[in-house]
C-alpha cells in the first residue's frame, strides 16, 4: 500500500511537469497551428540556464529559476519573430510543413549548441531544498518533489486565471478559437503569436527547470520531453487545455505505476502504446477540444 | 513528355556516376554513393506523400526500419534467401503502411504530423524492448550480403564495394521507375489535384482517402525497399534504424532538392550524402549543420535547388497542399 | 411537372453550436430546370449547398437525388452520381495549367482503370488522350481555350471562376450546383457567365444556382426560391417573384430591383 501511494505521488510530480509542457505545446499549436518539434529543447535550455546560474555562478536558486524562464521565453519570442513569422508571410511552401521543418532544424541546432557549451556529461542542479524527506505517516516525500508538484499546479492555476480574467488572456482565447475572426475584428494576431510562442516556451523551460532539479540535466534530455509532450497532447485531445492537464497527470501516473509494477524499461513504451490505442479508438482524445466548426 | 525526359536524365546521371565510381575503384567514394543511392530511394518515397499529395509523414522512416527488420528476421531467423527476403520486406512495409494509414488518415494537418511521428517513436521503443524478436538494443547482426544477377555485370555480390553500389543503384532505378510511372499516371494527376485543392477534387468525384492510401502504400513500399537494401549493405539492424536522425536526413534531402519536384529528392540525396563527406566535416558537426541547413533551405530556397535556376514569380495565395492539411489561418 | 423531381430537399436544417444556419429548408428541382436560390447574406444559401453536396452533415432533414436518399454519402460519391458543386471563391488546382485542371475534373470517371493507368496499358493511354480532347472541348465551350497552357493561379479572377465551372463540367454533372458564379465579376464577365450557364442548360444539365445579381437571376431562371434567415419565403417564377411583397420586403427592398 505504501509503495502504491509513493508511486502515485511520484507520478503526480512528473505528471504536473508533463502538464506544464503540454499546456505550452497546446498554446503554440492551438494558436499558431505550429507543431513545435523544438519544445523539448526549450525545456532542456531552461534546466541548463539554471544549472549555469546556480551551479557555476552561485546565484540564488529561486532567482535563477525566474531568470531562466524569462530568458528562454525571450528566445521563444525571437524565434517567432525571426523564423516562424517569416514562414507565415511567405506562401511558397505549405505552412505546416515549413514550420515543422524549421522547428526540427531548430531542435537539432539547440541540442548540439548545448552540447558544445555544457558538454554531454549529465549535470546536477544544486538545490536549496533539504535532502531529508518529509515523513507523513509511512510515506516519505522529498521536499524538491513537493516543490515541483506545488509550483506546477500554482503556475497552471495562475495561467488559467490570467487567460480568463485579463484582456490579453481574452484576446488569446479569441484567437485560439477562430484566428480569422480574431484578425477580422482587429486583434493584433501577429503580436499574440509572439506572446503565445514566448509563453509556450516559458512553460516548457519551467518544466525543464523543475524536472531538472529532481533528476539530471543533459543536452539530449529534450528529445524524450518533446515526445512526452506530444503524447500528452494526443492523450488529452489536441487543442484542449483541460485535456493537456489531465493527460499530463494520466501519463505521469501510469508511467510511474508501470515502472513500479512492470519493468523500468517499459516505462517509456507504455505512454506510446497508450497513444496508439487512443489514436485507434478515440482519436479526439480524452477531453476533446471544442473547436470552431468549418 | 518532360517528366519522362527528366526521369531518363536522372537515371542516366545516377548510372553514370555509379559506373564512373566503379571504374575509378575508390572504395570510400563508392561507399558514399551506395548510401546516397539507398537514401535517394527513401527521399523519393517521402516526396511521394509530402510533395505530390501534400500529406506530411514525419514518421516516414518507420517503413525503412520495418523493411530492415523484416529482412534481418527473414534471413537470420527463417533462413530465407536475400532476394526473397527483400521482396517480402517490401510487401510487409506496404501492409504496414496501409495499417498505419487506417489510423492516421482520419487525422488532419498537425494531428497527422504528430500521429505519424508517434508511430515512429513507438516502433523505436518496441524494437528496444521486444528482445525476444529484435534482440533489443544490440540488434540483429550478421545479415548475409545480397547478391543478384545484373545485365552486363553478371552476378554481383554486396561484399565488394562495387557490387554493393551496383545493387543499390539497381534498387534506385526500380524506385525511380515506379515513381515516374505513378506520378505520370492518372493517380499522379489525382494526387496533385487533391494536394492543390482537396474540396474541389472531391467535388468532381475524386476520393481523397483512396488516393491517400495509394500514396502511403507505395511510399511505404519504397521505404521498405530502402530499409532492406540498407540492412543488407551494413549487415546489422539495430533500433537506431527507427531513429529520428534518419528522418532528418531524408527530410533534408527532400527539402534541399525540392519538395514536389520529380528530380529534387534524387539530387538532394546525393548532395546531403556527399557534400559533408567531401568537405570532411567532422562527425560532431554534421548534425548541427543539418539543422541549420533545414532552416536555411526553408527560408531561402523553399522550392529546393532544382528550382533555383528558374526565378519564380510570387504568387500570393498559393500553398502546396494547403487544403489537404488545413489552412494555417 | 408530374415526373419525380431530380432533387428533393426536405426539412433540411443545420445548426452550428447554438447558431441556426438553416432551418426546415424544403424545395425541389426538376430535370433540365434552372433554379435560383436567392436571399440576403447569411440566409443560409452556401450552407444549403454544402449540405446538398455532402460537405456538411445536416442536423436534420433529407436530401433525395434521382430517387435515392443521399444521407451519409461523401462528396465524391455524390459527384459520381452527377451531383456536382462549384465554390464561391475562385477554386482551381493551384499552379497546374488550366487544361490540366480540367483533365483532373475528368479523372474520377476513369478510376476503375487505376491499375491499368499505373501500368500504362495502351487502353489507359487512349483513355488519357480522350480525356485531354474532352478537356480542350470544355475549355472551348467556356471560351477560355486560349488560356489552356497558363498556370491556373495566374489567370485573371474572372477566368479562374469560369475555369472552376469548366472543371465541374469535366465530371459530366447531371445537376450542377453553382455558388455565386458571378460574384466579383464585372458586368461584361457576368453576362458571359450567364450565357455560358444557358449553354450548359441547353445541353441538358440541370442547374441550381446561388446568385446575388438580379439581372442574372431573372434572365436565367425557370424558377426562383427566396431564402430568409434559413427559411423559404417564396418559390415561384421570376415574374411572380418580382411582384411578391414578402420578397420585396425581406430582400429586394434592401437593394432595389435591378
Amino acid at each position: 500500500m505504501e509503495t502504491l501511494v509513493q508511486q502515485l505521488l511520484d507520478g503526480l510530480m512528473i505528471g504536473a511537469a508533463y502538464a506544464l509542457m503540454a499546456v505550452g505545446l497546446t498554446i503554440i499549436f492551438g494558436l499558431m497551428d505550429v507543431v513545435n518539434f523544438a519544445h523539448g529543447e526549450f525545456y532542456m535550455l531552461g534546466a541548463f540556464v539554471v544549472f549555469q546560474l546556480v551551479g557555476l555562478q552561485g546565484l540564488n536558486y529561486f532567482l535563477a529559476v525566474l531568470l531562466a524562464v524569462a530568458a528562454v521565453g525571450l528566445l521563444g519570442v525571437i524565434v517567432q519573430r525571426t523564423l516562424i513569422r517569416r514562414v507565415r508571410q511567405s506562401a511558397r511552401l505549405n505552412y505546416l510543413y515549413a514550420t515543422s521543418i524549421v522547428t526540427i532544424g531548430l531542435s537539432i541546432f539547440l541540442q548540439n549548441a548545448a552540447q558544445l557549451v555544457w558538454g554531454a556529461v549529465p549535470k546536477a542542479i544544486p538545490q536549496p531544498f533539504p535532502v531529508e524527506p518529509i515523513i507523513l505517516g509511512s510515506i516519505a516525500v522529498s521536499p524538491v518533489r513537493l516543490f515541483i508538484l506545488v509550483a506546477s499546479m500554482l503556475v497552471i492555476a495562475t495561467l488559467a486565471l490570467w487567460l480568463k480574467r485579463t484582456l490579453a488572456g481574452r484576446m488569446i482565447r479569441a484567437t485560439f478559437q477562430d484566428r480569422e475572426a480574431a484578425a477580422l475584428i482587429g486583434l493584433p494576431v501577429d503580436r499574440i503569436d509572439a506572446l503565445a510562442f514566448g509563453g509556450g516556451t516559458m512553460l516548457a523551460a519551467l518544466a525543464g527547470v523543475l524536472l531538472g532539479s529532481a533528476f539530471q540535466v543533459y543536452p539530449t534530455m529534450g528529445g524524450l520531453a518533446t515526445l512526452k509532450a506530444f503524447t500528452v497532447v494526443i492523450l488529452g485531445g489536441m487543442g484542449s487545455f483541460p485535456g493537456a492537464i489531465a493527460g499530463g497527470f494520466v501519463l505521469g501516473v501510469s508511467e510511474s505505476l508501470a515502472a513500479g509494477y512492470l519493468s523500468a524499461g517499459l516505462k517509456d513504451a507504455i505512454g506510446f502504446a497508450v497513444v496508439i490505442a487512443v489514436l485507434m479508438f478515440r482519436p479526439t482524445g480524452l477531453l476533446p477540444a471544442v473547436r470552431r466548426v468549418r | 513528355m518532360s517528366t519522362r525526359r527528366r526521369a531518363a536524365a536522372g537515371l542516366a546521371i545516377s548510372v553514370g556516376i555509379a559506373a564512373g565510381l566503379i571504374l575509378l575503384g575508390d572504395a570510400y567514394l563508392m561507399r558514399i554513393a551506395t548510401l546516397g543511392a539507398i537514401f535517394a530511394i527513401l527521399a523519393l518515397g517521402l516526396n511521394l506523400t509530402a510533395g505530390h499529395l501534400g500529406l506530411f509523414d514525419f514518421g516516414y522512416v518507420l517503413y525503412f526500419g520495418i523493411g530492415g527488420y523484416a529482412t534481418a528476421l527473414l534471413t537470420l531467423r527463417a533462413g530465407w534467401a536475400w532476394e526473397a527476403a527483400l521482396l517480402a520486406s517490401v510487401v510487409i512495409s506496404v501492409a504496414a503502411g496501409v495499417v498505419v494509414g487506417v489510423v492516421v488518415l482520419r487525422l488532419r494537418g498537425p494531428y497527422f504530423v504528430i500521429a505519424t511521428f508517434s508511430f515512429l517513436t513507438v516502433a523505436y521503443y518496441v524494437a528496444i524492448n521486444w528482445r525476444d524478436v529484435t534482440n533489443g538494443s544490440l540488434g540483429l547482426i550478421g545479415l548475409p550480403a545480397p547478391a543478384i544477377e545484373l545485365p552486363f555485370l553478371g552476378r554481383v555480390d554486396g561484399f565488394s564495394p562495387s557490387g554493393a553500389l551496383a545493387i543499390a543503384v539497381t534498387g534506385l532505378l526500380v524506385a525511380v521507375g515506379v515513381v515516374w510511372r505513378v506520378v505520370a499516371s492518372g493517380a499522379g494527376r489525382a494526387w496533385h489535384a487533391i494536394r492543390d485543392n482537396e474540396d474541389l477534387a472531391s467535388s468532381v468525384g475524386l476520393d481523397p482517402a483512396r488516393y491517400a492510401f495509394l500514396a502511403l502504400g507505395i511510399s511505404a513500399g519504397l521505404g521498405g525497399l530502402g530499409g532492406s537494401l540498407y540492412a543488407g549493405y551494413v549487415g546489422i539492424v539495430t533500433p537506431e534504424i527507427f531513429s529520428f536522425g534518419h528522418m532528418v536526413n531524408v527530410l533534408l534531402m527532400v527539402v534541399i532538392g525540392g519538395t514536389g519536384t520529380f528530380l529534387g529528392p534524387l539530387v538532394g540525396a546525393f548532395l546531403v550524402e556527399s557534400v559533408p563527406e567531401l568537405l570532411r566535416v567532422a562527425e560532431a558537426f554534421r548534425l548541427p549543420i543539418f539543422g541549420i541547413m533545414l532552416i536555411a533551405a526553408i527560408l531561402f530556397a523553399p522550392r529546393g535547388v532544382v528550382s533555383l535556376r528558374r526565378p519564380r514569380r510570387t504568387r500570393p495565395g498559393r500553398q502546396l497542399g494547403s487544403s489537404v492539411t488545413g489552412d494555417p489561418s | 411537372m408530374s415526373d419525380p423531381p431530380l432533387l428533393e430537399v426536405t426539412d433540411l436544417s443545420r445548426r452550428f453550436g447554438g447558431l441556426v444556419a438553416l432551418s426546415g429548408l424544403t424545395f425541389t428541382v426538376h430535370d433540365a430546370e434552372v433554379v435560383s436560390l436567392i436571399g440576403p447574406n447569411g440566409a443560409g444559401k452556401t450552407t444549403a449547398f454544402s449540405l446538398i453536396a455532402g460537405f456538411l452533415t445536416p442536423t436534420s432533414g433529407r436530401v433525395m437525388y434521382a430517387g435515392r436518399d443521399l444521407a451519409g454519402l461523401p462528396p465524391h460519391r455524390r459527384a459520381r452520381l452527377g451531383l456536382v458543386r462549384t465554390f464561391q471563391q475562385a477554386a482551381v488546382f493551384g499552379e497546374q495549367s488550366a487544361l490540366d485542371c480540367v483533365v483532373a475534373g475528368t479523372m474520377a470517371r476513369s478510376e476503375p482503370g487505376l491499375l491499368a493507368s499505373l501500368i500504362g496499358t495502351a487502353r489507359a493511354r487512349r483513355a488519357e488522350a480522350a480525356h485531354l480532347d474532352e478537356a480542350l472541348a470544355i475549355l472551348q465551350l467556356c471560351g477560355i481555350e486560349q488560356r489552356a497552357s497558363d498556370p491556373a493561379s495566374d489567370l485573371p479572377y474572372g477566368d479562374q471562376k469560369v475555369l472552376g465551372i469548366a472543371i465541374a463540367l469535366a465530371s459530366r454533372p447531371r445537376l450542377l450546383l453553382l455558388d455565386e458564379p458571378t460574384a466579383g465579376l464585372n458586368a461584361m464577365e457576368s453576362e458571359q457567365v450567364s450565357l455560358l450557364l444557358d449553354r450548359i442548360n441547353e445541353q441538358g444539365v440541370t442547374v441550381l444556382v446561388v446568385e446575388h445579381r438580379m439581372e442574372v437571376v431573372m434572365g436565367l431562371s425557370d424558377r426562383v426560391i427566396v431564402l430568409d434567415h434559413g427559411v423559404v419565403i417564396a418559390d415561384d417564377t421570376p415574374d411572380r417573384i418580382r411582384a411578391d411583397e414578402a420578397v420585396i420586403r425581406a430582400y429586394l427592398g434592401d437593394f432595389g430591383l435591378a
